[in-house]
């Protein structure tokens, strides 16, 4: 059983290789094929050519684009993602900077959105067709349609000016600091996640409450709490992790969002600002870990799939 | 049997308190906020939309780059407060000779570095020999045939002919250690040591800068710190000023200044940004002048500053950045880029493309907005033309304007040196190849400004300029609206240039 999961989570890895290698291809051609010379866009209509084509041959953004993306895999394959034009320093670096700050964005979102969701949903279920069903459909109806960077401007708008509770712009230092800092871009991101988890979560629920083996066991006595958390629920999760794996892959939108309503200098800040300024490298080594992220959770997801539900084999 | 209402009120009254506990951790409002450490008496937290440029001062592209290399480095002058003239700086005494071809510059005695060591002549010769090479304002520079230090205090710098750019351009000759200390540019400029008020502490490329006060420099500042950081979205910068945390927000785009309480704005006025519209006079329908006289008598140029700007910017007179030394305009003033619609139309009808289609690229970025961008659109519609609006960003716009893959774009100049004659070396070393213009022509004004003996000449000069780009219209100034920042009123000392510049040295927080 161990030596199939090995193989299978081996296999499902040696098959990212190949994905990821096209990600970074067609990532390489698009950014190379926008409009806009990242050099000339750094030192501005001023600038003569001889400035430009010197500070192009600094970058290696002089080599045309098939030589020059065999040279950036092989450079990857060392750990070298380049170098930010504008930043002056590694992009590994950069991203791990900035990581930190998405990192803490999409745990405490995801968590919030798991506290917001999870009761809802059951309280759903539970109440299936009554008024309190009703109410939490449209209240996770609300939420899908609540954009997030007008949310966070309502947040700042209405919590964190007023009261000062909140900061509006930046990270801390000290977790107290990026506690408060992330609490708002987190609820931001947590009302933009619970809607769908709500409504995964709730239909699951309902389904698995009212399926034959929850009858049996009710028949035999067993007790209501015990029959929910020991067995209705495990049950009810496993559709949902599938949800929350897709949520994940399209969080880097949300993320870049979010950031930039509260000034949050994560991946999603660095990623806008990187492509305004054609800055290359940096948009290319963030696509990179965005994917290997993305193609990582739904591994996770599958993973945990299979281990929850004995009925999935991993082959 | 269904779960008790008991059971499943407390797991919901539980997960709610448990998601209130996380959103609410640590509301102490005496605490420090998140990144945003309040300002203390010697601090201040400025936030600017974008990152310097580098810290090279032979790459200054923006403002922002101006403002930090003149804390970190002193020059041997600076611009007036009013961007009309020039003043010294770290020299004592500027002594010209009768013919204008040799400069004495003294300089105080026992100057240092940042790092303790000494800062003489030697020093100052290799920054402004090196300053000559600079591709973006070395141009400034072109006259000067040596540079020598006749003593530790005493620079003599020798023209090959009398320059009236030569001064402005020194203020940006950055005082450098001679060979940079033994490291190469790039590696000094990486953590430079510093000449000027300040020194750099530590830097984020992208997130935030620290500076310290140089103690080793002539004037101590007042400030003992200063935080830069880069907050790029304009909303969050204000929200970030209201907060207070920041305390200077460099940059108030004019759509934000009425969310602005006005005893905390700081207006640019006069400034050095002219907006205008580039047309490319090799191609149709712009190859035909009587097109591009019909399309600058369309616009409206009053009703697009009521309108866009709420009457905050100048009169249109002028190609040159107005707010600097001898930008007097075009002769006639205000009135010769003057409005008339029905002129507009009939020379347009009798032109050699009437009913003219044609697309404006624009970026809304650096002035330009969707407002201006439309309502110039309606303005040139009623006058007969086509015109199509494409909005891409900055690098794409120059993209193709230094492609001419344009017919007519928008563009916002500025000045960041007190003389005209930045305008004009500008408009003569870009516009020629990209637009159509006349390089000879162009030139000229550059060697003519170059070579007046004073100010009136100089004025001269400008104006005959102004009347060459009107009388072909060659290209169509839009607007010259004012630049906005903001300032906590706590922040006393911050005087601020036509450039939208200002200088740190005598900035303080009080109260």
């Amino acid at each position: 059983m161990a030596a199939g999961r090995f193989r299978f989570v081996a296999v499902r890895l040696a098959a990212t290789v190949p994905l990821v290698l096209v990600v970074l291809f067609v990532v390489f051609v698009i950014v190379r094929f926008v409009p806009g010379d990242p050099v000339r866009g750094l030192l501005g209509l001023r600038a003569t050519p001889q400035l430009v084509d010197q500070l192009n041959g600094e970058l290696g953004l002089d080599q045309p684009v098939l030589p020059g993306f065999v040279d950036y895999v092989g450079r990857i394959a060392h750990g070298d993602l380049g170098t930010a034009i504008k930043a002056g320093k590694p992009v590994s670096d950069l991203i791990v900077e900035r990581s930190e700050v998405t990192l803490w964005l999409v745990i405490a979102g995801s968590l919030l959105s798991l506290l917001i969701s999870v009761p809802l949903a059951v309280l759903a279920a539970m109440r299936r067709d009554r008024p309190a069903d009703h109410a939490v459909r449209a209240v996770s109806v609300l939420g899908l349609t609540l954009p997030p960077f007008w949310l966070g401007l309502v947040l700042v708008t209405l919590v964190a000016l007023p009261t000062g509770w909140f900061p509006v712009s930046g990270f801390g230092d000290t977790t107290v600091d990026k506690l408060r800092a992330i609490a708002l871009p987190a609820l931001t991101l947590a009302v933009g996640l619970a809607p769908i988890q709500i409504r995964a979560l709730r239909s699951s629920l309902a389904r698995v409450w009212r399926s034959d083996f929850a009858d049996a066991l009710r028949a035999v006595g067993v007790p209501t709490w015990r029959l929910f958390w020991r067995h209705v629920m495990p049950n009810a999760v496993v559709p949902v992790i599938t949800v929350l794996a897709v949520q994940v892959s399209g969080l880097l939108f949300l993320t870049v969002v979010i950031e930039n309503t509260f000034a949050l200098p994560g991946l999603g800040e660095a990623l806008v600002t990187a492509v305004a300024q054609r800055d290359y490298a940096v948009v290319q080594g963030i696509t990179l870990v965005s994917a290997l992220a993305v193609i990582g959770t739904q591994l996770l997801a599958d993973v945990l799939h299979a281990a929850l539900d004995p009925r999935v084999r991993m082959s | 049997m269904k779960p008790s209402r008991t059971r499943l009120a407390v797991l919901c009254a539980l997960s709610l308190l448990c998601a209130a506990i996380v959103a609410g951790c640590g509301t102490d409002k005496g605490a420090s906020s998140g990144s945003a450490k309040r300002s203390t008496s010697d601090t201040v937290i400025i936030g600017r939309a974008s990152e310097v440029t580098s810290l090279d001062p032979q790459r200054i592209t923006t403002g922002q780059d101006l403002i930090t290399q003149s804390a970190l480095f002193d020059a041997l002058v600076k611009p007036s407060a009013d961007y009309q003239g020039i003043q010294r700086r770290l020299a004592t005494a500027i002594k010209t000779d009768k013919a204008g071809r040799t400069y004495t510059f003294t300089i105080p005695s026992g100057l240092k570095f940042s790092d303790g060591s000494p800062l003489t002549s030697a020093d100052v010769r290799f920054s402004i020999k090196w300053a000559q090479k600079g591709s973006l304002y070395g141009a400034m520079l072109s006259s000067i045939s040596s540079v020598s230090a006749r003593d530790p205090q005493t620079v003599v710098v020798k023209l090959s002919q009398p320059d009236s750019m030569m001064l402005p351009g020194l203020s940006h000759a950055f005082v450098v250690p001679k060979d940079f200390g033994g490291q190469k540019a790039t590696k000094f400029f990486e953590k430079p040591v510093s000449s000027g008020p300040f020194q750099l502490e530590s830097w984020d490329p992208g997130q935030q800068m620290r500076l310290v006060r140089n103690d080793n420099f002539r004037e101590p500042a007042r400030l003992h710190a200063v935080v830069y950081r880069v907050i790029s979205d304009s909303n969050a910068r204000i929200n970030a000023f209201q907060a207070g945390e920041i305390q200077i927000d460099e940059y108030v785009p004019e759509e934000q200044v009425d969310q602005l309480d006005k005893s905390g704005l700081v207006e640019v006025n006069p400034s050095s940004r002219l907006i205008l519209m580039v047309t490319n006079n090799a191609k149709p329908p712009f190859d035909d002048a009587k097109v591009r006289e019909a399309a600058s008598l369309a616009l409206d140029r009053k009703a697009l500053l009521e309108s866009v700007w709420r009457s905050h910017g100048e009169p249109v007179r002028g190609l040159l950045p107005p707010g600097v030394a001898n930008a007097v305009g075009v002769t006639g003033g205000e009135a010769t880029w003057g409005h008339d619609a029905a002129r507009a139309k009939q020379l347009l009808a009798s032109s050699s493309h009437p009913g003219a289609s044609f697309t404006l690229v624009t970026s809304y970025d650096r002035g330009v907005n969707s407002t201006l961008a439309e309502a110039m659109q309606s303005q040139l519609g009623e006058a007969g033309f086509k015109v199509k609006l494409e909005v891409v960003d900055f690098a794409t716009l120059i993209d193709r304007l230094l492609g001419k893959q344009f017919t007519a774009g928008m563009l916002t100049n500025g000045a960041y040196l007190p003389t005209s004659g930045e305008g004009l070396v500008t408009y003569a070393g870009l516009y020629p190849p990209v637009a159509g213009w006349n390089a000879k022509e162009a030139a000229k004004f550059v060697t003519d400004f170059r070579n007046a003996a004073d100010t009136q000449q100089r004025d001269a000069v400008a104006t005959q300029f102004e009347d060459w780009i009107h009388q072909g219209y060659l290209a169509i100034p839009v607007g010259a609206p004012f630049v906005y920042l903001a300032r906590d009123p706590s922040v006393k000392g911050l005087d601020v240039t036509p450039a939208a510049t200002y200088a740190l040295d005598g900035v303080g927080v009080e109260g």
